[in-house]
């Protein structure tokens, strides 16, 4: 018995690339240079059963890459992957009947017709029992407010309500691992809370495993867990609030002051913002409680003050600037 | 997995193709229209050819029998050769949907298949069958039932050579992106090879020996022909036997050949 959802081991992928040449006879300009870029490099993890894990990393870092192995699309290189103990994509058939991807908007619904349409199309190709399927629309509509929705023509939706009815679309044969890739991007706050939420609930009932793939900072609060990957390598694999820790030993202080001119803020930290009378200062947790930075807020000048942690977006930017840092 | 949940999940791919094309209704109208414009084209040509050879028949067609046939040609084409699969292929691979459709319990080629054949009835049932009836009612036709049920056996054996056949050329999407310029030519050679623009009785022996052999004069002219009598029976099972002898090979080309693409699949990487 697979103890694992997701179990991947030394994994590698290559893409051939061409790249045009700029110098050289009209000959040479002509003809392409083909090279093989490494996609992953040697990537390790393993997911357990309702798990809700963040893939971070920037573009190009191969974390759609990763996700088109996982889910059959792609064939690793190298290495071994399991997802729900089969080889993806050897036993792709198989794997699909257990499996939810998320691309896009509307990936998985036709744009001329009623998103009901999809539903009904996804009952058929997942054989989903006819009792089961309707308990299951009336449960996905209403927690993802699409009642009123469901029924009109896919192109003459919103942006969100696309994105929750894509997501319906493709849990509504109860898999039991989703891989969603960017599933909130271009969507207004109401729907992005009802798609977290329909994730935290379907992982606390049916123990879903959900592999989420994001740039929305908001959306990593709800994984346990996050995946960091750079250039195809695995950089960071720890719980959310470990990496939030990693630079845990700064704080953000906004300071509102009358005449910024006055002060020399660089005395106290970084300075990250400057915006006429405001400064945002990256100030060590120890130089908070010294008598120096007393002084500070208590100046004249100073007429009011914020002190923050750094937001996670904050941290990812510092994670990605310290491995820049070592490459050099 | 039982039998009947496979059954089920065709018939969902089925269903949806139909449904889709149900929801362009006005493309069908439109399409139409244009089937009659290029059966006025071909009309012209041969009205020209007629008038000024001063003959009353060629190759045992009188002028307003070529006219039938030309309509009928393009009515049988929605349905026989003219089926949607290089084009999918090739939008699912420049817009990276073939993503979502890799991603389904139902194999690639099942899924374009079974959707080409939803798109191909609807056409057939809201596009030919009027146009047939309508063609029948102006030139005072009556089809005997066996010319009806040759003429269904040969569309349902054509449609499945060309889906073959543009499945073949779709997968060349998956190494050139871009492939409108060959399902052009190959339209064309269709029609060509086909009877679509002369019909295959005019042309000499050594050249109907050439075309008899190759499989798209299934595709046009000998349902054309079963519709308006002129073919012997002997014929049209000798035109059904070649069909279906290219219909196994291409089959068999289509597997390996899909086999040996799938892992090229990239353009959606990144």
């Amino acid at each position: 018995m697979e103890d694992y959802a997701v179990d991947v081991e030394d994994v590698g992928k290559w893409f051939k690339a061409h790249e045009v040449r700029r110098s050289g006879s009209i000959v040479t300009r002509l003809m392409r240079k083909t090279y093989f870029k490494r996609a992953l490099n040697d990537v390790s993890f393993r997911i357990r059963p309702g798990e809700i894990v963040a893939l971070l990393g920037r573009n190009g870092s191969g974390k759609s890459t990763l996700i088109k192995i996982l889910s059959g699309i792609l064939h690793a290189d190298s290495g071994r992957v399991r997802v729900l103990g089969f080889e993806p994509w050897t036993q792709r058939i198989e794997l699909a009947q257990q499996l939810g991807v998320v691309l896009g908007a509307h990936g998985q619904l036709f744009w001329n017709l009623p998103a009901v349409d999809a539903f009904e199309y996804m009952r058929g190709v997942y054989n989903i029992e006819r009792n089961e399927y309707t308990r299951r629309m009336r449960y996905f509509l209403k927690i993802l407010d699409l009642e009123h929705v469901y029924n009109r023509q896919v192109r003459t939706m919103s942006l969100g309500e696309q994105m929750k009815c894509n997501f319906m679309a493709s849990v509504l044969h109860n898999p039991k691992i989703v891989f969603l890739d960017e599933p909130t991007i271009g969507v207004d706050l109401p729907s992005k809370i009802a798609l977290r939420k329909t994730v935290t609930e379907l992982q606390a009932r049916y123990k879903t495993t959900f592999i989420l793939t994001t740039h929305i900072v908001e959306d990593i609060s709800i994984a346990q867990r996050v995946i960091l990957l750079s250039k195809g390598k695995v950089v960071f694999d720890d719980t959310r609030p470990k990496l939030e820790a990693m630079f845990g030993d700064k704080r953000h202080v906004e300071l509102h002051v009358s005449e910024p001119g006055k002060i020399r803020f660089s005395r106290f930290g970084r300075v990250l913002e400057r915006d006429g009378t405001m400064v945002k200062l990256e100030v060590s947790k120890s130089k908070l409680k010294t008598k120096s930075f007393f002084a500070l807020l208590n100046r004249r000048e100073v007429l009011d003050y914020r002190v923050a942690e750094p937001g996670l977006n904050f941290i990812l930017n510092k994670f990605y600037a310290k491995l820049d840092r070592e490459k050099r | 997995m039982g039998v009947l949940k496979r059954v089920d999940r065709y018939l969902a791919v089925l269903v949806i193709g139909f449904k889709q094309q149900l929801a362009y209704k006005k493309d069908y109208f439109i399409s139409l229209g244009f089937r009659i414009f290029a059966s006025f084209i071909m009309i012209a040509v041969w009205t020209a050819v007629y008038l000024n050879s001063n003959v009353t028949s060629i190759g045992g067609f009188t002028l307003p029998q070529m006219y039938i046939y030309f309509f009928l040609i393009n009515a049988i084409a929605i349905v026989s050769f003219n089926v949607p699969i290089s084009e999918n292929i090739q939008d699912d691979i420049q817009n990276g949907t073939i993503t979502t459709a890799l991603v389904k319990p139902v194999a690639y080629t099942s899924q374009v298949f079974l959707n080409s054949l939803g798109n191909n009835l609807f056409a057939g049932l809201a596009v030919t069958l009027p146009f047939i009836i309508l063609i029948s009612f102006i030139g005072h036709f009556v089809f005997t039932l066996q010319a009806v049920a040759f003429f269904l056996i040969e569309m349902a054996l054509a449609f499945i050579i060309s889906t073959f056949i543009f499945f073949l050329v779709g997968t060349m999407a998956i190494y050139l992106t871009n492939i409108w310029g060959i399902i052009a030519v190959t339209d064309s050679l269709y029609m060509l090879l086909g009877g679509g623009i002369v019909p295959l009785n005019l042309l000499p022996s050594w050249a109907r020996g050439i075309f008899a052999v190759l499989p798209m004069q299934l595709s046009l002219y000998t349902p054309a022909a079963t519709l308006l009598g002129i073919v012997s029976t002997g014929q049209i099972i000798q035109s059904l036997l070649v069909g279906a002898a290219w219909a196994v090979p291409l089959f068999i080309l289509s597997a390996f050949v899909w086999n040996r693409v799938r892992g090229k699949i990239t353009s959606v990487g990144g």
